[in-house]
Order: C-alpha cells, then sequence, then structure tokens
C-alpha cells in the first residue's frame, strides 16, 4: 500500500498492479474517452492495444495528443498527458505484457476481443507529465490535492 | 494435466486463451501460422484441439482435413471456433471431422470451458 514516502518505484508498481485506465483522445475537434486495458514499462511509457477502425485508433492517427488517468481503489490516482505512436512489436513483447496483465482482473473477458472486423494496432503513449495523488493518506480536508509528480 | 493446442492468427485472442486456460490448469500451445499446425500437434500431442476456420495461408478446414488423415492425430478431439455462423460452415467441419462448431460471438469463455471439460472427461 502506497504512503507519503513512495518512491518513484513504489508508484510504478502500483500502476502495474491494476491494467485499466481511461484516456481521452481529440475526435474531429470533439473529446473522446475510452477504457483500455494497458501495460506500463519501467520507463513509464505506456502501451495499449485497440481495433484499427476504433474511433481511438483513428482519432490518434489524425492527432496523437492524448491523456489519460488510472484509478485503483484506495491507493492511488494518476494523471498524464503526452502523445500517442503506433508501435511495431515485431516479437509481441508488448502484446504477451498486456495479456499477462489480464491476470489481475480474475474472469474478466476483453470486450476487445469480441470485435474482429479488423486488425489489431498498438500504441505506446509518451507522457509529457505524470502525477499521482495517494488517496490512501488523504486526510478528511486538504488545502489543496497532494498531487505529486513523477520523475520521467 | 490436459493439454490444449489452440490454432488461431489473431495474436491477442490466442494469447488471452492461453493464459486463460493455463489458469484453469491446462497445459496449452498456440499456433498462429496454420501451417505448422499438424507438425506442433505431432510434437505436442494435445487432448483437446481449438481450431479457427479463417485463417491465412491454410484455412481451418485444411488443417482438419490434415489433422484427421494423419493416424498420430486423428483421434484428437477438435473444436472449430469461428467468426463464420454459416451452418454450411459447420456442416462442412463436422463432415471433415471437428466434434463441435460454435461461433465466436455467440458462444462465452465460460461456454468454451464446460464444452473441453464435456470431451476431456
Amino acid at each position: 500500500m502506497l504512503n507519503t514516502n513512495d518512491t518513484r518505484e513504489d508508484k510504478l508498481m502500483t500502476l502495474k498492479s491494476f491494467p485499466i485506465m481511461n484516456i481521452a483522445t481529440i475526435n474531429k475537434s470533439n473529446p473522446l474517452s475510452s477504457v483500455v486495458l494497458f501495460y506500463v514499462d519501467n520507463d513509464l511509457n505506456f502501451y495499449f492495444v485497440t481495433r484499427e477502425n476504433s474511433y481511438k485508433a483513428k482519432s490518434l492517427l489524425e492527432d496523437n495528443k492524448i491523456s489519460f488517468s488510472v484509478w485503483n481503489q484506495n491507493q492511488m490516482i494518476v494523471q498524464a498527458d503526452g502523445v500517442a505512436s503506433v508501435f511495431v512489436d515485431k516479437e509481441n513483447k508488448i502484446i504477451n505484457e498486456i495479456v499477462e496483465s489480464l491476470k489481475l482482473l480474475g474472469e474478466f473477458w476483453p470486450p476487445l476481443l469480441s470485435f474482429s472486423e479488423s486488425d489489431y494496432i498498438l500504441f505506446k503513449i509518451k507522457p509529457n507529465w505524470l502525477r499521482a495523488l495517494n488517496i490512501k493518506d488523504q486526510k478528511i480536508a486538504t488545502e489543496k490535492p497532494s498531487f505529486t509528480f513523477i520523475d520521467l | 494435466m490436459k493439454r490444449i493446442l489452440l490454432v488461431d492468427d489473431d495474436k491477442f485472442l490466442i494469447r488471452v486463451y492461453k493464459s486463460k486456460l493455463e489458469a484453469r490448469g491446462y497445459i496449452t500451445e498456440m499456433v498462429e501460422d496454420s501451417e505448422n499446425a499438424l507438425n506442433t500437434a505431432k510434437l505436442f500431442k494435445p487432448d483437446f484441439i481449438i481450431l479457427d476456420l479463417i485463417m491465412p495461408k491454410m484455412d481451418g478446414y485444411k488443417v482438419l482435413e490434415l489433422l484427421k488423415k494423419d493416424v498420430e492425430t486423428e483421434d484428437i478431439p477438435v473444436f472449430v471456433l469461428s467468426i463464420l455462423g454459416n451452418e454450411d460452415d459447420y456442416i462442412r467441419a463436422a463432415k471433415l471431422g471437428a466434434i463441435g462448431c460454435a461461433q465466436k460471438t455467440k458462444i462465452s469463455f465460460e461456454d468454451m470451458i464446460k464444452t473441453i471439460e464435456k470431451y476431456l472427461n
């Protein structure tokens, strides 16, 4: 469980413990929000897979700006924004990591698998900034949210 | 422990199947390139095969035909799982020796497990 003295590695471990995040993209000047499975590497690059013909894929191919948040119950909220790029995963290492992270979700069957009308596309998100709020340590009231920025 | 061979070119789906079947205690092997299905079946010696129909290079019908023509693999139960929902496709697969067929969009993972257990027990 996180506390106020948690290091970057502690925060990374918390991020690795819950593989679902919410992303926001720009779809023809309109905001678009989606929920995706993700994998985060040790350099705090985030990866997610979607279908080539999904709205989020098309919007990111038009405009690569992205923001996202991860909410890990009773532990941590993470917010970030950055840029997304198509990632070529020749040896399927990232796909394997995403599938591995699914084990954390028990019997969950990803909706992504139900939509098979096009091929997959894998995106890598390189954050511009990333900050975390420790929920566990929050008092009843604070003067301002105690987000801490995580070194990239 | 029972062994299951997965043959599907969907690189994400096949890995999710593998992960979830292993969590249920099965030993699994996956083949993404259908041309390797027969040789892998001979080496891996599965108790059950889950086979996709629509694949590049060699489709599931051809793989099924080869499996059923080879003395080393002819008795392995093969369950066809496909995006196709046409009855003619299922009849064709059954004639080639499939023990059952299901449409990917209509079967849940739990139902898939029940089907596997029915044939393995």
